[in-house]
């Protein structure tokens, strides 16, 4: 029973740090996406969190919005750089979903244009 | 300390590692990621993802209650593919100076079916494991023992399904060939409120779990009052936001043949975090 204050101890802490951050990175929806996917399989948040960090991966990502309810992700690229449809499916598919479609906004955002 | 009440045919130090084995069975071989709180899924972690778990257990045989951490770690070989190390820590051993580690399990889980639907996934996976004997003689059974298994589940925006079944093929102990156990979950959860990605997300859990334990033999002969099978229901919930999930949980005894000791109530309390 000796142990179960500091482990209790350590876990309020941990959660506590981690919370506030969190907290103020509360995303916001973005204004006008490069990119927006359709992803299937989209079912709970925790699971989903995969799906954020694959996709914050890609080179030339500048912001995510996933929308859980729509089954869709909002993606923003930094300036003057395109991102590839086979590179967003690999992203989706080794986080464990199945890509449906994927509309860019614009033709600058594509590599082949 | 009296942690177990020992009056059995098999002697109080077989026992009260047996009961510690039963007590880590429901969780030894788990790949913990947003599952049921007392049984398992078929889900698995994105490819690299890494997964931590600690989930405080208490229950009572006794007046006094037995408090046990579990500590799981799952890692993602890819989408589809997890493997996990877990192992569980009694918190109040009869040597309470001490800190003791039960026995090691290493586990994994492929998901050989995945069909992705617009706001949900039916998926099943193979489960199987093993756990080495490298804990503390005093709290794990010095054994080698194997578990399979199948499970499925549907999970959607607003229900959740989940059933499984484990086969646990368990070896000899001090010349005792303990009976293999058939292990079986079956979940139902629901979400009352769909919030969105960014926002909490709180889900409702009902399970059934089920033990069927096979006769243990020495010299071939079987021992009385060693088999049997029992049920629990369960109830609890899945709280997360984003990376971070709190699990607490309490399983209830259903119904009960094993004559060697009495079912009690158990609490749980897991957090788990991944990166």
């Amino acid at each position: 029973m000796k142990h179960l204050i500091p482990l209790l101890g350590i876990a309020l802490g941990i959660m506590l740090s981690i919370a506030a951050p969190k907290q103020a990175l509360a995303q916001k929806k973005i204004e006008n996406p490069d990119i927006t996917i359709n992803v299937a399989g989209l079912a709970c948040p925790f699971c989903a969190y995969g799906l954020e960090k694959k996709l914050k991966k890609l080179d030339g990502v500048a912001a995510i919005y996933v929308n859980i309810d729509e089954g869709q992700a909002d993606i923003k690229l930094k300036k003057e750089t395109t991102l590839a449809e086979a590179n967003i499916k690999k992203a989706v598919e080794d986080a464990g979903f199945t890509l449906t479609k994927v509309t860019y906004a614009n033709e600058s955002a594509k590599p082949d244009k | 300390m009296k942690i177990f009440n020992t009056s059995n045919p098999l002697g109080n130090s077989v026992k009260g590692l047996f009961l510690l084995a039963v007590f880590y069975v429901g969780s030894s071989t788990a790949v913990r990621a947003h599952e049921p709180i007392f049984g398992i899924g078929p889900r698995t972690i994105w490819m690299y993802g890494l997964g931590f778990e600690a989930r405080l257990n208490i229950q009572s045989y006794t007046r006094e209650a037995m408090y046990e951490m579990d500590y799981h770690t799952i890692f993602g070989l890819n989408a589809d593919w997890a493997i996990s190390l877990s192992t569980h820590q009694p918190l109040n051993t009869p040597d309470s100076q001490a800190l003791q580690f039960g026995n090691l399990g290493i586990s994994t889980k492929y998901r050989f079916f995945r069909n992705d639907v617009e706001g949900g996934v039916y998926h099943a996976a193979v489960l199987g494991g093993v756990e080495l004997p490298i804990g503390d003689d005093d709290i794990s059974p010095n054994t080698t023992d194997v578990v399979a298994g199948l499970s499925g589940a549907y999970e959607g925006r607003r229900w959740l399904m989940f059933t499984t079944g484990r086969y646990r093929l368990n070896t000899n102990l001090n010349g005792i060939h303990r009976g293999d156990a058939f292990l079986y979950d079956i979940a139902l959860g629901i979400r009352p409120i769909q919030t969105g990605y960014y926002d909490p997300d709180v889900v409702l859990m009902a399970e059934f779990n089920g033990q069927i334990f096979g006769a243990n033999k020495r010299n071939g002969q079987v021992l009385p009052n060693s088999k049997g099978d029992r049920l629990f229901a369960g109830f609890g919930a899945w709280i997360t936001y984003r990376n971070w999930a709190f699990k607490p949980g309490i399983q209830l005894p259903v119904y009960d043949n094993v004559v060697r000791e009495n079912p009690v109530p158990r609490f749980t309390f897991g957090i788990e975090f991944h990166i």
